[in-house]
């Protein structure tokens, strides 16, 4: 069997629980280590002591997740839409791309967290902040892949477009815009990677407590009394949050994809 | 479709020129195409004959000279095939249509005609990876005429082709021609295509183009039989002649 065929085969049903043994060995060394090394509590809570937390009174831990949830994915929704019409103004011009594209690197290159802030004092406590947080994150990777991919189009295909007369928005609608699938895919599947990042830190400073405290309220507060369990099982939320849009995001852009792959 | 008659002069050209920064590609070329007239311009690589169809279909500008054309409805064929990879050959061949706000269904509609032409009809639905190349070029000739164009310029449209392959579409291409008659500007390095498709061979200079040489090939209907036939074979000797002529002054 060569190499490609061999990549080509379908993997061993084995390896598609790869993944789930390498997580039950490391709870395992969690469990043990904490045991072996007389670890405490506070400083490291026990899986069992973790999966008890959640247990005993789940939903406020779930309200919680929805929230971050609704706030990661409405973050996420609103970096993609902003992204692609940025990006498309700027692939307009390249006068247009040249001044403001180095701007965009900058904005980029400021911690979330110093901004964040500024982000409390100009959209308030709660959700607007947040969702602005979620976007400052996750907005530049739709940019940049946005803009190179449209930047990308075949100057083949545009020299056709301009020998059917096509207009300028034609050209960018029926041409560049799809031309450049697969690399906003790729934008996108970064950038739902850093939504979570930016939303739960969104939340440690604008988020609001009560009965649906996001997670990162939780975090903060549970922190503050030293329930690590607590901790343990928001930030486990948190990262299922993550995984989850960007699964979702990967099924949606492996059929949107798979046209373009083929060719 | 505005009316066109026959033998008066569709495409123009006087004194045409065009330099790209220090170097001429095209010198002071004058030419008159007639309505519905097949005409093949051969000359050596890089001579400047694809730049002159791409003045003539005015994908670039001219320096010097007036090219008048006495239509706007203009398609071209590229040496590549230029497909949308994500589109099937069907809206491939579709696209100048819809690019004109033709509704989707009409658009499709003239597709599929146009892909019957081509003899394409049952592989409206594959994409482009999933076509051969020679199937690619037939997708690209069903889009160049899928506008019914009154002028179609073709750029080498089967040079990457295999020879058995080739010679099937300068068939197809011909027998086309003579169905629709629209004025057709076939560009080629090969001088039995140019002999075989069009009933005009412009033979130019090596780079800038000139024109050195004008030659009328046989009337006879087009075949398999004929590309081995004698009377196109005195054709290609002609134009290989002139050409083999130019080259040798130009190295002079």
């Amino acid at each position: 069997m060569n190499a490609r065929s061999r990549r080509d085969a379908p993997p061993h049903p084995f390896a598609r629980l790869l993944p789930l043994c390498v997580v039950a060995i490391a709870v395992m060394i969690w469990a043990v280590g904490k045991q072996v090394f007389g670890i405490e509590d506070f400083q490291l809570p026990s899986p069992l002591g973790v999966a008890r937390a959640f247990l005993a009174d789940p939903y406020p831990f779930l309200r919680g997740c929805a929230e971050t949830a609704f706030c990661a994915a409405s973050g996420f929704l609103l970096a993609v839409v902003l992204g692609i019409t940025a990006a498309s103004a700027l692939s307009l011009s390249r006068t247009v791309e040249r001044s403001v594209y180095p701007l965009t690197l900058l904005f980029q290159m400021v911690p979330l967290v110093a901004i964040a802030p500024l982000l409390v004092v100009w959209f308030g406590y709660g959700r607007p902040a947040i969702l602005a947080s979620t976007v400052v994150v996750a907005v530049f990777p739709v940019i940049a892949n946005t803009l190179s991919g449209l930047r990308g189009t075949d100057t083949g295909l545009v020299e056709l477009f301009a020998s059917l007369g096509a207009s300028r928005f034609q050209t960018w609608w029926s041409l560049s815009l799809p031309s450049a699938v697969p690399a906003i895919v790729t934008g996108l599947r970064i950038a739902a990677g850093l939504a979570t990042i930016g939303t739960i830190t969104g939340e440690f400073l604008a988020g609001v407590g009560g009965e649906n405290a996001p997670l990162g309220i939780q975090i903060t507060t549970a922190l503050k009394s030293f329930q690590t369990d607590r901790v343990f099982v928001c930030v486990l939320l948190a990262a299922l949050v993550g995984f989850a849009l960007f699964f979702a995001v990967s099924l949606v852009s492996r059929s949107v994809l798979a046209r373009w792959m083929r060719g | 479709m505005s009316l066109v008659i026959r033998n008066e002069p569709f495409v123009v050209l006087r004194e045409a020129s065009r330099s790209f920064a220090a170097v001429r590609a095209v010198d002071s070329v004058s030419l008159s195409l007639a309505a519905g007239s097949c005409t093949a311009f051969v000359g050596p690589s890089g001579c400047g004959k694809t730049t002159l169809l791409r003045m003539i279909g005015g994908l670039e500008p001219i320096d010097r000279g007036a090219i008048e054309r006495a239509t706007a409805a203009v398609s071209f064929c590229f040496q590549e095939p230029r497909l949308l990879p994500w589109a099937t050959v069907l809206d491939n061949v579709a696209l100048p249509l819809r690019l004109e706000g033709e509704p989707r269904s009409a658009a499709s509609d003239r597709a599929r005609e146009a892909l019957a032409l081509v003899q394409l009809g049952d592989a409206s639905a594959l994409l482009p990876h999933q076509l051969s190349g020679g199937m690619k070029m037939r997708t690209a000739l069903a889009r160049a005429l899928v506008r019914r164009p009154q002028l179609l310029l073709l750029d080498e449209p089967f040079s990457a082709l295999d020879e058995g392959t080739r010679q099937d579409l300068d068939l197809a291409l011909r027998r086309l021609w003579e169905e629709a008659r629209f004025t057709a500007i076939v560009v080629t390095h090969s001088l039995p295509e140019a002999a075989f498709v069009a009933e005009r061979v412009v033979v130019f200079s090596p780079r800038p183009a000139r024109v050195v040489g004008d030659f009328a090939t046989p009337e006879a209907e087009r075949s398999r039989s004929l590309w081995t036939s004698p009377e196109l074979n005195a054709v290609v000797e002609q134009a290989s002649q002139c050409l083999h002529r130019a080259i040798a002054e130009g190295r002079r």
